[in-house]
């Protein structure tokens, strides 16, 4: 086995000084995000990071890889980042989502040939992502200060956790080095070439990028967490005479 | 001979009286349904289609359809009672032709999408209208797009103040945005970049 207690320690403390780090620089802020100064330097750093270096390496990766092979390397890891969502499918106490997780699992592995096609999908099985933060999230866990986490973007004191339990849940992360690095790197210059549209979105209509990221990540969230129909009753808010701010949350 | 004047008279009538009615007003439904018309025909337009030509055909739908006046008041937010009339003007011009110009963009190809609506949900002051924007293989569930409206009446006319896509809404996103922009470089500051932007879109 080749996961080693070394890179979970390292893992975790990573994490643990990045959220040390974030308490000394608070400030008094209205809009959830009292790290805003330290959250808009590092998110600087990624773009910068992106912009140089992956985003130039994902379009040269969409240029010489066929629009089919891109879907099944999707697919693959689609279908082994199945292993998250049903865990927190259990979590959530979803018995029917946990199901269909499975069986799509199931069906993708062995008639989708390894992950790599997607018949689940013609057999009414969608794809649903759950992870960490989202089970927290229904089980009442507030978000708590907004964070922009270096390399990876958008999250919070609540979803800060969920790569973590990805990575334990992901049945590559097992394998050898050999293995789970290069597959990890496929991965990730993937998923930005899947993420080149909207990134190219963000560029175009935003004049605030930052805050672009961090309220579209933010009110994802919440229709995630509650598979988009989030509880409230900011329409009563409205009639009562709360008007412009219930608008603003009625998602 | 009475009974064919008394039909003859009755049509009459009602000939006469729907000369003068008064149009019933449209739905809240209606006028999505109308927008979602107009996009779906701009979307088929020749894949050569000018930008300009897109704005001008989508520009009378989105200025019938939203409530600009509402949404830049929500977007400001506390900066909007400091404006004067001049600049609130100015502002509410400026989100129009960009909301115009982003449709125009957005909504330039079509693959054979549908729109559907899937709840409506009427309050006296607020209707919300749920609908799904559904790609080419018809399945409502797989990879079609949530797409909510708030609707508020005004003048017996429904109009759009708020568009909410996959739980991610417009207004939220906007008021944070400019929210900081007039913070760091004031009210012509973020008129002059909003004008960039929509200069970039055409």
């Amino acid at each position: 086995m080749s996961l080693n207690n070394g890179r979970i320690k390292g893992l975790l403390g990573g994490l643990c000084l990045l959220l040390m780090a974030g308490c000394a620089s608070t400030s008094n802020n209205s809009n959830g995000d009292p790290h805003e100064s330290m959250n808009r330097k590092i998110y600087a750093f990624n773009d910068k990071l992106d912009k140089s270096f992956v985003e130039p390496v994902a379009k040269k990766y969409v240029a010489v890889t066929p629009k089919v092979v891109r879907k099944g390397i999707t697919n693959f890891f689609d279908n082994v980042s199945s292993l998250n969502t049903m865990t927190n499918d259990l979590l959530q106490a979803k018995g029917l989502d946990f199901a269909k997780s499975t069986g799509r699992f199931v069906v993708n592995s062995t008639i989708g040939i390894g992950g790599l096609f997607d018949p689940a999908t013609s057999m009414g099985l969608v794809q649903k992502k759950e992870d960490l933060g989202q089970t927290l999230g229904r089980w009442g866990a507030d978000e708590g200060a907004y964070l922009t986490i270096p390399l990876m973007g958008p999250s919070s004191y609540r979803d800060i956790g969920s790569p973590v339990m990805g990575v334990f849940t992901n049945p590559l992360t097992y394998l050898a080095a050999v293995v789970t690095i290069p597959a990890s790197l496929v991965s990730a210059v993937n998923t930005r070439a899947n993420l080149l549209d909207a990134t190219r979105m963000v560029d175009q209509a935003a004049l605030d990028p930052y805050a672009f990221v961090r309220e579209a990540w933010r009110q994802q969230r919440e229709y995630v967490i509650y598979d988009g129909n989030p509880p409230g009753d900011e329409f009563d808010d409205y009639i009562e005479g709360e008007g412009d701010a219930a608008i603003l949350r009625i998602y | 001979m009475n009974f064919i004047c008394s039909l003859l008279l009755t049509v009459a009538l009602t000939l006469w009286q729907s000369a003068f009615a008064v149009p019933q007003s449209e739905s809240a439904e209606d006028t999505v349904n109308n927008l979602h018309a107009e996009l779906l025909l701009a979307m088929q337009l020749p894949e050569k289609t000018s930008v300009a030509k897109r704005i001008e055909t989508l520009k009378p739908v989105i200025e019938a359809s939203f409530d600009f006046t509402t949404i830049a008041r929500i977007i400001l937010g506390d900066s909007w009672p400091t404006l004067s009339n001049e600049q609130r003007s100015v502002f509410q011009d400026t989100l129009q032709r960009l909301s115009v110009a982003t449709y125009a963009d957005h909504f330039s190809k079509f693959s054979g999408e549908k729109f559907l609506v899937t709840k409506v949900n009427d309050k006296k002051q607020l209707t919300i209208v749920d609908t799904r924007l559904i790609p080419v293989n018809d399945s409502v569930d797989d990879k079609s797009i949530s797409m909510r409206y708030l609707l508020t009446q005004k003048d017996d006319r429904w109009q759009i103040i708020n568009v909410i896509a996959q739980g991610v809404s417009d207004l939220a996103l906007k008021q944070a945005e400019y929210a900081y922009v007039i913070k760091k470089d004031g009210f012509q500051g973020l008129v002059s970049q909003l004008n960039d932007k929509i200069v970039n879109l055409q």
